[in-house]
């Protein structure tokens, strides 16, 4: 409830999720609940960068990181990214640091 | 001890009698008891070259096929299929007591095996390499499958693929093709050399016969197969023979739904899965003309693994 | 003779003296196997073959089926206890916090039998009073209820202790709300706020509780002494003994005081006593001579007695190795009976029997699912 995106948010990949990228997109898989989600090459992207970041990331310091020409050309703004890291914490991917 | 040599009185009478007859197929023992004549004539039909354990101490799973009691056996016979004394399946016409042992035998597999990643799939091998068929039932990956064998390729399983959860390779059934309908007629002059069972009309399948596994393959079934190439076909009339790659997360997913354990194995369906996939070319594949097919396969390079 | 009690199966016998596996012949494994596989205890055998000489001393083609149902067990636990977490944001949004019973308790409060232990649906214990608020609260969170058919609803909603099982849209978990532990209809309800006040929180920080060690090994044996399917009987006989085994070690004699009081309180002793006397016999269970006299004032007249223990065992052996199938046909026909009996009142039973053989609609498709086993974890 409340799931408005805010580019200032920061997340950190669930330690637990497994993942594997295969043709530039990625299968997840969350322990936790059993369920496996393929994700598209700019989501991929998105979880690239949050890997090993383990204080957690916001939209905006994921941007800058994303690998450059992994996306297709079209452009890619903030409320992207912003919107990708929301679908992650829905689907239980991410979760928030312990600040 | 292959089935073959026993004689088939003696056959008749062991499957009828309290020992039973254990058949090993590929990494399972299945201690089987009938005293029904079509399922003897069946087993002497297509598993002569299957390994018999003459005294057996063990076996994976224990089935039965027989009349249930009750006075309907004697006014319109029916048959069931028990595992381990319980009955899986709702009872048949008795005249396909055969067809029903052989989709028992691989409900025994589904139902029971968690110590192997189990897919719903068609499973064929050129030297040590697998092809690997998942498929819903009217895919035409059985009839795929029944004419690759006959073309010379290994048969590891025209249902399930096994795949070891330690080294990722597959294993063998190497039990009798199933062919229904229409892919019946197709085979037998597909391959007219190949034995075909005499088929057995009206299942829920339609009509049923099954394919012999060639002895090589039976011979073969524990050898270790490493995947190759994940083919996903699709059975259209009239359609041109088309083989289009697929993104491999896309060929995961679809794999995964056609799997039996792959959720019971958590973290390890995954890891295997991936593995799997990973070390595979994926194709979607649509044929109407089995030769054409057949032809496509035998001309794949396997990927460098 | 007809007449004499059956010995224990081999695996309730290993199952007692987990040693003995590490000594098993081949075909002795093949027997226990089948027996583990009907009674859902796979993943239970893999543990104490671990815990007693290792899988190693396992024959070969045993292992793997034993470790296949390790690892089912240890992914069912994992889905347990993620159900338990999205229950408890489902109830805990309307100040609800469920006692846990059965195999989600014994997962989640880690109980001496749950190493291995396979468990198919959630079932919880709310207050009598709040069980409309429970099932509304639950039903906005996407739980539907199951057993649509008016008959089912009333069967469950009147004269049961539980709502008809829910199963939730998404997820497609099956959860029980239970009101108590026993049926509304049998002749004495146990009074079940007893159970409530006395449940223990997890300490986990999820708010959610199990019942007190007592209340737990009483539940355990009136659901089974009350039940008339005992394809698992030899199962929840076995949760029972290490329940028992388990607590009396940590709490010595204040269980068995506690045992005593709580099954006399709520009015279950006869049930604490019958699967006592089983599993004594099955399973070896060590209980204080006290107890067993304190508990034999409750015990039915020596021919009753022998009649219930010749039903008990014998239905408590696996069907398909059993040496008496016909004995083992009617000891579980007969509890089939005793069940029915116990939980209604002769004409409530005569009307629902009659409605069950002539009325009930057919359902084929629950008939073939039932038919393929789906239906047998409990």
């Amino acid at each position: 409830m409340g799931d408005m995106a805010r580019p200032d948010q920061r997340f950190v990949l669930d330690p637990a999720v497994l993942w594997r990228q295969m043709d530039g997109e990625a299968v997840v898989f969350l322990p936790a609940s059993g369920d496996t989600h393929r994700l598209d090459r700019f989501a991929t992207n998105v979880l690239a960068v949050l890997e090993g970041h383990t204080a957690g990331l916001d939209a905006e310091t994921v941007l800058p990181l994303m690998r450059h020409g992994a996306v297709d050309d079209e452009p890619v703004s903030v409320d992207d990214v912003a919107a990708v890291l929301q679908d992650f914490r829905r689907l239980g991917l991410v979760e928030q640091p312990a600040s | 001890m292959r089935l073959a040599e026993i004689p088939e009185a003696q056959l008749r009478h062991r499957l009828a009698g309290p020992e039973g007859v254990t058949l090993v197929t590929g990494p399972f023992s299945t201690r089987i008891r009938s005293p029904v004549a079509s399922v003897a004539r069946g087993l002497a039909d297509l598993y002569g070259d299957v390994r018999v354990e003459p005294d057996a101490d063990w076996a994976d799973f224990h089935v039965q096929v027989r009349a249930p009691r009750t006075p309907r056996r004697w006014f319109r016979p029916q048959v069931l299929f028990l595992s381990e004394g319980r009955s899986v399946f709702k009872p048949l016409a008795f005249h396909q007591a055969f067809p029903m042992l052989e989709w028992g035998l691989n409900w025994c597999v589904t139902a029971n095996v968690k110590h192997h990643l189990l897919f719903h799939a068609a499973v064929v091998a050129r030297e040590d390499r697998a092809l690997i068929l998942p498929a819903p039932p009217g895919s035409g990956k059985s009839t795929l499958c029944a004419g690759l064998v006959a073309s010379g390729w290994r048969l590891l399983s025209d249902e399930l693929a096994i795949v070891d959860v330690e080294a990722g390779t597959l294993t063998g059934l190497a039990r009798p093709v199933s062919l229904k309908n229409a892919s019946i007629e197709v085979i037998r002059s597909f391959a007219p050399d190949a034995f075909v069972s005499d088929p057995c009309h009206d299942t829920l399948k339609g009509t049923v016969a099954h394919l012999r596994p060639p002895r090589a393959s039976v011979d073969r079934a524990l050898a270790p197969v490493r995947p190759a190439w994940v083919v996903f076909p699709r059975f259209e009339p009239g359609a041109e023979t088309r083989l289009t790659p697929r993104v491999r997360t896309s060929a995961f997913m679809e794999l995964a739904r056609n799997a039996f354990n792959y959720t019971v194995l958590g973290r390890l369906g995954f890891r295997r899965t991936a593995d799997l996939i990973e070390r595979s070319v994926c194709y979607d594949f649509t044929y109407s003309r089995l030769d054409e097919a057949v032809a496509t396969f035998n001309a794949m390079e396997p990927p460098s693994a | 003779m007809p007449w004499s009690l059956p010995p224990p199966d081999l695996l309730a016998s290993c199952l007692a003296q987990p040693a003995r596996l590490a000594a098993l012949s081949l075909r002795q494994w093949a027997r226990v196997l089948v027996q583990a596989r009907e009674a859902s205890l796979l993943g239970t055998v893999c543990h104490l073959a671990e815990t007693h000489g290792g899988l190693e001393s396992v024959p070969e083609p045993v292992r793997g089926h034993l470790w296949g149902g390790r690892m089912a067990a240890e992914r069912n636990a994992e889905a347990i206890l993620w159900e338990l977490r999205c229950l408890q944001r489902e109830l805990g949004w309307v100040k609800m916090q469920p006692a846990l019973l059965k195999g989600a308790a014994y997962v989640a409060a880690q109980t001496p039998n749950a190493p291995g232990r396979l468990c198919n649906d959630v079932d919880i214990l709310v207050p009598r009073a709040e069980i409309d608020r429970a099932e509304t609260a639950l039903r906005w969170m996407g739980w539907m209820t199951t057993h649509l058919t008016a008959y089912d609803q009333r069967y469950y909603r009147e004269w049961m202790h539980e709502l008809p099982p829910m199963e939730h849209m998404r997820r497609g978990s099956t959860l029980d709300v239970h009101h108590n532990i026993l049926p509304e209809t049998v002749r004495r309800q146990p009074d079940a706020t007893r159970l409530l006040a006395q449940a223990r929180p997890l300490g986990d920080g999820s708010g959610a509780s199990v019942l007190a060690p007592h209340h737990m090994a009483i539940h355990c044996a009136v659901h089974l002494f009350s039940d008339g399917e005992w394809e698992t009987a030899i199962r929840d006989l076995y949760d029972f003994h290490c329940l028992v085994k388990g607590f009396s070690a940590e709490q010595g004699e204040l269980f068995w005081d506690a045992l005593l009081d709580e099954a006399d309180a709520l009015a279950v002793s006869v049930y604490v006593h019958h699967a006592l006397r089983c599993s004594r016999h099955l399973l070896g269970t060590r209980v204080p001579g006290r107890v067993i006299s304190a508990l034999s004032a409750q015990a039915p007249g020596r021919l009753r007695q022998w009649a219930l223990d010749w039903v008990f065992l014998h239905a408590a052996s696996h069907r398909f190795t059993s040496r008496r199938p016909v004995r083992h046909a009617i000891s579980r026909l007969a509890l089939l009976w005793r069940s029915h009996w116990i939980k209604m009142p002769p004409l409530l039973l005569l009307r629902h029997l009659f409605y069950k053989a002539f009325l009930a609609p057919r359902d084929d498709a629950a008939d073939a699912v039932k038919e393929q086993g789906a239906g047998r974890h409990g």
